[in-house]
């Protein structure tokens, strides 16, 4: 138990906040209220699992917000504006994000440049191309595509359809990571990767795939915001980066890298989501960052204070 | 004068210390002996004001430090472990290093270089103050350290492990540097493994096991058999039968170094610091670009990775444990499995590491970095003792370690010839080499300079063929 003991801690404040604001405002447990919860904790799951595993190996990704945009742009762009069927659309804005994450990981890997330079870079690039591409304006599904939009706001199973997405990439992931000799490695290479190239790990290859299931997770996160929102604008997915930082970081990762579960990851989403939609309840939205900001804060000196004792 | 008094002090469960005493006065130096865990390094952590003690009393000429910077004001200063040291900054920076001379916060550089270039002067010069501390000697970065005690007006000084890193020669000059400063009044602490020179330089050897305070002894009045009773209970290094060397030849290499290992051969790599002999050894197993032609069990390789020296069944106990050998927050079962993991699917670990944990009495689940040196070098060897390697290269297999852990790793590498393997054991102490290998190539700057016989492994040999 000693190893989920941040995770326990995690748990115990995600429980706490769903009963404090459940007692600040009764709304909260409608259940409009509470299937949005779940979808918003879903769809930041999705894009903070990848974030986590990059953390885990030692690296950072800064363009998790731009690769959302680029992939929900160029979805609605190419079905809308270039007359694209649904289907090839969604499938070139997911190959257009493995495309990114490979570039990225390859930058990182073989050239040696710094996670964080290669993500900056990115994140400033992808979201230009997205408000050049919509000349800086919305591109909606004005109704069409009905089975495409069902993925982002419908309901199966009396859950939202990203609920389901989220549930098999984080069984897949969570598998990946604890169960296999890639998840293995990605923790050898974030503790020391000089040990682990040592011990006859291909950290580069590592570090690539990293940064491919990151993009691919976004990808298709990004395909989910515009299904449901549905419309795709430039901005989309602005700041998300930090949110998937937050998320992992709330989730028991180090920026040090080794250490952190797909399961806290979770529930680090699960804390900023709840956050965010227990300020809106009691009709502070405004205080939206100030709040979650706080949160992250109260955490991570937490987590210090306890790893003192 | 430094007085410490039954000082306890634990880390969580570990009783670090319990119950020290301890006086270094001005113009003496004292020699601190213990093994790996014995709690000499908390000690001098504990005098530099790093860590406040449990109970007990320091006192620096009467007065109580309450912090590092306060022990440095009143004179007690660590000369720190290469890693504190700031590599990028240039040398006159890391002497004055949180002491710098300035006005409103404004650095008054000619100031700072002139109090650099004077401390430098008492450490014997040579050093430009501008260079940049990563591109100097593990000799002259430690010189730069004892520069900064003195320009912080210590008046005792305390040095741990100062010659592990050192070549004969440096160490040479460290030990008369030492000598100097103590007839100007100085008094040093100086914790080293090496009893060879704990018995020429102290004045007074203090005796450390377990946390506590074991013996107390004149220099001159002690022996060092004494020493090596007090810290193993028994004698030193075994004097064994060399095992036998088979007639099959494992590993052969050809280039600017030229060698051969048979099956069984255990070959040492002698020489100074710098002399090439990491560079050699990182060279063969791919860790580094190499210019060798490499060929094992007659088989040439093309070997551009470690995980092509892996593939031939080569393998490399790496220099430095904690930064390259270890992962210092995983336990011990993960350090030891990781490199004999081969499907897709995570295969058994405990089951994988559990003889070794077993052999060498690792509690299980122990996370690496709360281990021992002795124990986290022994982790090392068990990965690699796990793939069942054909060719082993160890490098300083046994540094800083303690006598006890260093007889368990030299067993370890007997049983290894024994079995049939062909070792490459690289050394900066002769005295280990002769004991250990059936004969030495003495390196120097980058060359093969020479090659000794078992029993004429020597200092004296060595240093004649290296220059």
């Amino acid at each position: 138990m000693k190893a989920y003991k941040k995770e326990l801690v995690m748990l115990a404040v995600l429980v706490a906040l769903f009963v404090g604001t459940a007692l600040l405002n009764p709304n909260f447990l409608g259940a409009d209220n509470l299937s949005n919860n779940v979808r918003h904790v879903a769809l930041i799951s999705l894009f903070a699992l990848g974030e986590a595993i990059v953390i885990i190996a030692g690296g950072i990704d800064l363009s998790v917000g731009s690769v959302i945009c680029i992939a929900g742009v160029s979805t609605s762009y190419l079905a809308m504006n270039m007359g694209v069927d649904i289907g090839p659309a969604v499938l070139i804005a997911l190959v257009v994000s493995l495309a990114i994450g490979l570039l990225q990981g390859a930058l990182i890997a073989w050239l040696g440049v710094q996670p964080f330079v290669v993500t900056l870079g990115s994140m400033l690039l992808l979201r230009g191309v997205a408000e050049v591409m919509t000349g800086g304006t919305d591109v909606g599904f004005q109704g069409k595509f009905p089975g495409f939009r069902f993925l982002g706001e419908g309901v199966g199973l009396g859950l939202p359809m990203p609920f389901w997405f989220a549930l098999a990439a984080v069984l897949l992931m969570a598998y990946l990571m604890h169960r296999t000799l890639f998840g293995r490695y990605c923790y050898a290479i974030g503790s020391n990767a000089e040990a682990a190239r040592l011990s006859g790990v291909a950290v580069q290859w590592v570090r690539l795939a990293t940064f491919v299931i990151s993009a691919f997770l976004c990808g298709i996160s990004g395909l989910l915001y515009v299904a449901y929102l549905p419309t795709a604008t430039p901005s989309l997915g602005s700041a998300y980066e930090l949110h998937a930082v937050a998320a992992a970081v709330l989730g028991g990762c180090s920026l040090q890298g080794g250490r952190g579960s797909v399961f806290g990851v979770v529930l680090g989403a699960g804390i900023l989501q709840l956050t965010f939609n227990a300020v809106n309840l009691v009709g502070k939205s405004l205080w939206q960052n100030v709040v979650a900001g706080g949160v992250i804060l109260a955490a991570v000196i937490v987590d210090r204070l306890l790893e003192k004792k | 004068m430094l007085q410490l008094d039954g000082v306890y002090k634990s880390f969580g469960g570990v009783k670090a210390l319990r119950g020290v005493d301890l006086r270094v006065g001005t113009g003496e130096i004292v020699g601190i002996v213990g093994g790996n865990g014995a709690g000499k390094s908390t000690l001098m952590k504990v005098a530099a004001g790093v860590h406040q003690p449990d109970s007990g009393s320091i006192t620096i000429d009467g007065r109580t430090p309450k912090s590092p910077a306060d022990a440095i004001r009143l004179g007690v200063s660590l000369v720190r472990q290469e890693l504190t040291q700031a590599h990028d900054l240039d040398v006159g920076a890391n002497i004055l290093l949180g002491h710098e001379p300035h006005r409103f916060g404004v650095i008054d550089r000619a100031e700072l270089r002139r109090r650099a270039v004077a401390a430098l002067d008492r450490v014997g010069g040579g050093i430009d103050v501008r260079t940049r501390l990563g591109e100097l000697s593990p000799g002259q970065r430690q010189r730069v350290e004892i520069a900064r005690a003195l320009s912080l007006n210590a008046k005792v000084v305390l040095l741990d492990e100062p010659t592990a890193t050192l070549a004969e020669s440096d160490a040479t000059r460290l030990f008369e540097l030492l000598e100097q400063l103590r007839k100007q009044g100085l008094g040093f602490a100086y914790i080293s493994h090496r009893l060879g020179e704990i018995m020429s330089i102290t004045d007074r050897i203090v005796c450390m096991r377990d946390g506590e305070r074991v013996a107390e002894m004149r220099t001159k009045d002690s022996s060092r058999d004494e020493l090596v009773t007090f810290l193993a209970g028994s004698a030193g290094l075994i004097e064994a039968e060399l095992p036998p060397v088979g007639d099959e030849v494992l590993l052969s290499v050809e280039g600017p170094v030229k060698f051969e290992v048979r099956a069984g051969e255990i070959l040492g790599l002698a020489g100074l610091v710098g002399a090439g002999r990491t560079s050699v050894l990182r060279r063969l197993f791919g860790a580094k670009a190499s210019d060798l032609t490499v060929t094992v069990r007659g088989k040439p390789l093309d070997i551009r990775s470690p995980r092509d020296a892996l593939a031939a069944g080569m393998v490399l106990v790496p220099e430095e444990r904690a930064s390259q050998g270890l992962f210092l927050d995983q336990p011990a079962e993960r350090n030891i499995a990781l490199p004999s993991l081969k499907r897709f699917m995570l295969e058994d670990e405990a089951a994988i590491a559990a003889p070794f944990m077993q052999r060498f009495g690792i509690r299980k689940g122990a996370v690496a970095s709360t281990l021992s040196g002795g124990n986290q070098q022994k982790i090392v060897l068990s990965k690699w003792l796990a793939l069942q390697p054909s060719v082993l290269l160890l490098d300083e297999p046994t540094r800083g370690l303690d006598v006890k852990a260093k007889r368990d790793v030299h067993d370890v590498i007997r049983e290894q010839s024994v079995a049939g393997k062909a070792i490459v054991v690289s050394s900066s102490e002769a005295e280990e080499l002769a004991s250990l290998c059936h004969r030495a190539l003495v390196l120097a700057r980058g060359g093969i300079r020479g090659e000794l016989q078992s029993r004429d492994i020597t200092d004296a040999n060595i240093l004649r063929l290296a220059t």
